[in-house]
């Protein structure tokens, strides 16, 4: 497998975990405040764009970044308006999210090249 | 992607690179280009201790800046100068000059200042603690109230990263925000041309310019890079192909119109020849000229990125997905959204041709069945104005030149450095023109937020808004003056031309950016102040601050009744001293307790705004004490409270 292929999957679900870890066990700790900006800015997104195989690093980050704050903005906002506000529920939601876009990322990008590789098109 | 052109605007790199390794490569240049922004750097560093925010005047945080922090700006301009015109072009190095200078621009407040500045500022974070204490919405509060997702985010952050509340965060805001807009902005600026320099140079130019302020912890802040993140994914991936021809397919396919395309490379150099052709054939110089016109617009951009039919399927999934959010938190930014996507869409310029419809029905969705409760009761203030551009252009520009002498010159030089930022951009735009580059979809975009200056001033900040969202393509058309070709190697006079430019947006920037930082700067005695009332004062009271400004309604929003002296509510004559006025409203409104409170940035926005003596507001507060109908109840270095008796 190659590394481009596994290091994204594996910095998800580590970063869950991480997120996961401080949130319901180390509530006052230091590092907290920066877990919780990396996940929350890129890797729930991450998690979704990336199955997307789009070509060209800032593009990846850009969308993923919009998606991540998208997602967590609209889950939350449901939660608001049907009066079931819970920031750990959109936190498990948006862990759930991010193991299950890793876990496919390694199932569906294990075999195939990214389109960043293929040849371009030119006149 | 695709290269359609013959690439003559491609930057000329060396065809092949030595096989040495990365220090083998490395010139004298390259450290030079590396160590002097890093250098600039450490002087700006070293220059922090050295602010002293409470000797600033009406000129803003310029006046307290000590001339190393200046020359450390200077220097790292220079720098990225000569490095963007240096003949071995690194990108890499580009890059660190702007992260340096969007560290240094953006990032000096929350560094030197020891609280979150403006007082919008903690009027949202009042909003996002409302959220965090109760998991509902209100919208009888205020405004966002109706549209309040990204106040929700910011609930949803300070719970999760454990803050007490937002005011931890909220000085960072305007270095955060512009870091995320800076992928966007050069998606779309690379899906515009392909000289990299031209690239570079206006994402360069975009955060020199930004002086518009309106990046601080806001729902515009985000919108705009909501909007750029839309346009780039349009622009980048949803570009009509030139000379597409589609292939039959499925009603799905042909709904998302996402299929292959078959490629005539040729076809625009074709169309060009037929035009010149005509002419020839002794065609009228009208018609000659319509169908020359017609031929500029109708022929598509030569920059697409391939994508396959469910890349664009997941891309329309993002980009619907974005743009929900984008409604559902700020009133205005959508209909930037729908203008520029229906321009685009209208000269053919991006397809599904059907964008504009489902944008338009979540718009309206939004604005009048969640907005209703908003609309109803602010009807006149939503469509009042609609069509009466005299009065946008008062609002927006006239009024705005008032107040003391330091706030007016500082108004006039935003003024002067909107027109010779416009004034630049189309220039650049005509020379364009006139070199024979089809730039349409820019100048699109760049024109179309201006008709909305018809439809709303949005309280006198339209033009702002206006400012902002053109600013990506304005910035291209400045950046282009400078690079016709790319294979055209820079010259002595370019680079000179260049440092000349910049380091006068730089002075202007500095200028029109933190020109009215006196109002805006916040001390942490004020915030102390402003949280001893809320901790003394019960439910139910009235409070009072002396003028606009400093921090106000940051928490408990729901549970106090929040004025300002210049309310028009409280009709209190300052200038003729009825303090009897501001006792007689708040015995008529039984309170269980009314307190007024002064602080330093009250004071300061008096000076800078009412046009009246600066110490008109000192006399009208010891007159009050004097009254007998009030007494001093706490006070520290910035700020005073005052109950009533």
């Amino acid at each position: 497998m190659k590394y481009s292929t596994w290091l994204w999957p594996t910095v998800l679900l580590l970063s869950a975990l991480a997120i996961w870890v401080v949130y319901m066990f180390l509530p006052g700790s230091v590092l907290r405040p920066y877990i919780a900006l990396w996940f929350f800015v890129l890797c729930p997104g991450m998690a979704l764009i990336r199955l997307l195989r789009l070509r060209g690093i800032v593009a990846e980050y850009t969308l993923a970044v919009a998606t991540s704050l998208t997602l967590e903005a609209l889950i939350a906002s449901i939660q608001i308006y049907t009066h079931s506000w819970s920031p750990t529920l959109t936190l498990n939601i948006l862990i759930g999210i991010c193991v299950v876009g890793a876990l496919l990322q390694l199932y569906v990008l294990r075999s195939t090249s990214h389109p960043g590789e293929q040849s371009v098109i030119t006149s | 992607m695709l290269l359609l052109k013959p690439p003559e605007e491609t930057l000329l790199l060396p065809a092949s690179t030595p096989p040495a390794r990365l220090w083998q490569r490395l010139r004298l240049q390259d450290y030079i280009y590396t160590l002097l922004p890093l250098g600039a750097l450490m002087l700006w560093l070293f220059s922090l201790p050295l602010f002293n925010m409470r000797q600033m005047n009406d000129l803003g945080l310029i006046s307290v800046m000590p001339p190393s922090a200046i020359i450390a700006l200077v220097l790292i301009t220079i720098s990225f100068c000569f490095t963007l015109q240096d003949a071995r072009f690194r990108e890499p190095l580009i890059l660190l000059h702007i992260a340096l200078l969007i560290f240094m621009l953006y990032g000096v407040t929350a560094l030197v200042e020891g609280a979150p500045r403006f007082s919008s500022v903690y009027k949202h974070v009042g909003y996002t603690d409302y959220f965090v204490r109760n998991g509902v919405t209100d919208p009888g509060l205020a405004l966002y109230f109706s549209w309040p997702t990204f106040f929700i985010l910011g609930a949803l952050f300070t719970q999760i990263a454990g803050f007490h509340d937002a005011t931890s965060f909220v000085a960072w805001a305007p270095l955060a925000f512009n870091v995320l807009y800076f992928g966007p902005l050069f998606l779309i600026q690379r899906s515009l041309t392909r000289n990299r320099r031209v690239i570079w140079l206006a994402v360069w130019i975009f955060f020199l310019v930004n002086w518009i302020g309106q990046d601080y912890y806001s729902p515009q802040g985000m919108n705009i890079f909501l909007y750029l993140v839309i346009i780039a994914i349009l622009l980048h991936w949803f570009k009509r192909a030139p000379g597409a021809r589609e292939k039959s397919g499925n009603w799905f396919k042909r709904v998302f119109r996402a299929r292959r395309v078959r490629e005539k490379p040729g076809r625009e150099r074709i169309e060009k020849h037929r035009v010149e052709e005509h002419k020839n054939e002794g065609m009228s110089r009208w018609e000659w000229g319509k169908r020359k016109v017609r031929w500029w617009v109708e022929i598509s951009d030569t920059i697409v990125a391939p994508s396959t039919f469910w890349q664009k399927v997941g891309l329309l999934c993002v980009l619907f997905g974005v743009f929900a959010f984008d409604v559902s938190s700020h009133p205005l930014t959508p209909f930037f959204v729908l203008i520029s996507v229906t321009a685009l869409v209208f000269f053919r310029r991006i397809q599904p041709f059907w964008l504009p419809f489902p944008m338009v029905i979540m718009t309206a969705w939004w604005v009048l069945v969640v907005g209703y409760p908003f609309l109803a009761g602010h009807s006149n203030m939503v469509i009042g104005s609609f069509g009466l551009l005299d009065s946008a252009v008062t609002l927006n520009v006239t009024s705005r030149v008032t107040g003391s002498q330091g706030h007016v010159l500082i108004t006039e030089l935003c003024l002067i450095m909107t027109a010779l930022f416009w004034l630049l951009a189309f220039l650049g735009g005509v020379r364009r023109l006139f070199q024979g580059y089809r730039d349409l979809t820019a100048i699109l975009l760049a024109a179309a937020p201006f008709p909305l200056l018809i439809a709303q001033s949005y309280g006198g900040e339209m033009l702002f808004r206006i400012y902002m969202i053109a600013l990506p393509f304005m910035a291209f058309f400045v950046a282009t003056l400078f690079y016709e070709r790319a294979s055209r190697l820079p010259t002595r006079w370019l680079t000179v031309g260049l440092i000349v430019l910049n380091v006068v947006f730089l002075g202007l920037f500095l200028f029109t950016r933190y020109g009215n930082e006196r109002n805006d700067y916040v001390s942490t005695q004020e915030v102390a102040a402003v949280r001893t009332l809320y901790s003394i004062a019960p439910r139910g009271s009235i409070l009072i601050r002396g003028w606009e400004g400093g921090p106000w309604e940051f928490q408990n929003i729901e549970k106090y009744d929040s004025y300002s002296l210049d309310d028009s509510i409280l009709t209190v004559d300052i200038v003729d001293n009825e303090y009897e006025a501001l006792n007689d409203y708040v015995k008529q409104r039984n309170p269980p307790a009314a307190y007024m409170i002064f602080m330093r940035t009250t004071q300061a926005s008096f000076a800078a705004t009412s046009g009246l003596p600066p110490d008109r507001l000192r006399q009208f507060e010891h007159e009050l004490l004097a009254s007998g109908d009030c007494k001093l109840i706490f006070k520290n270095k910035d700020a005073e409270i005052i109950e009533f008796v």
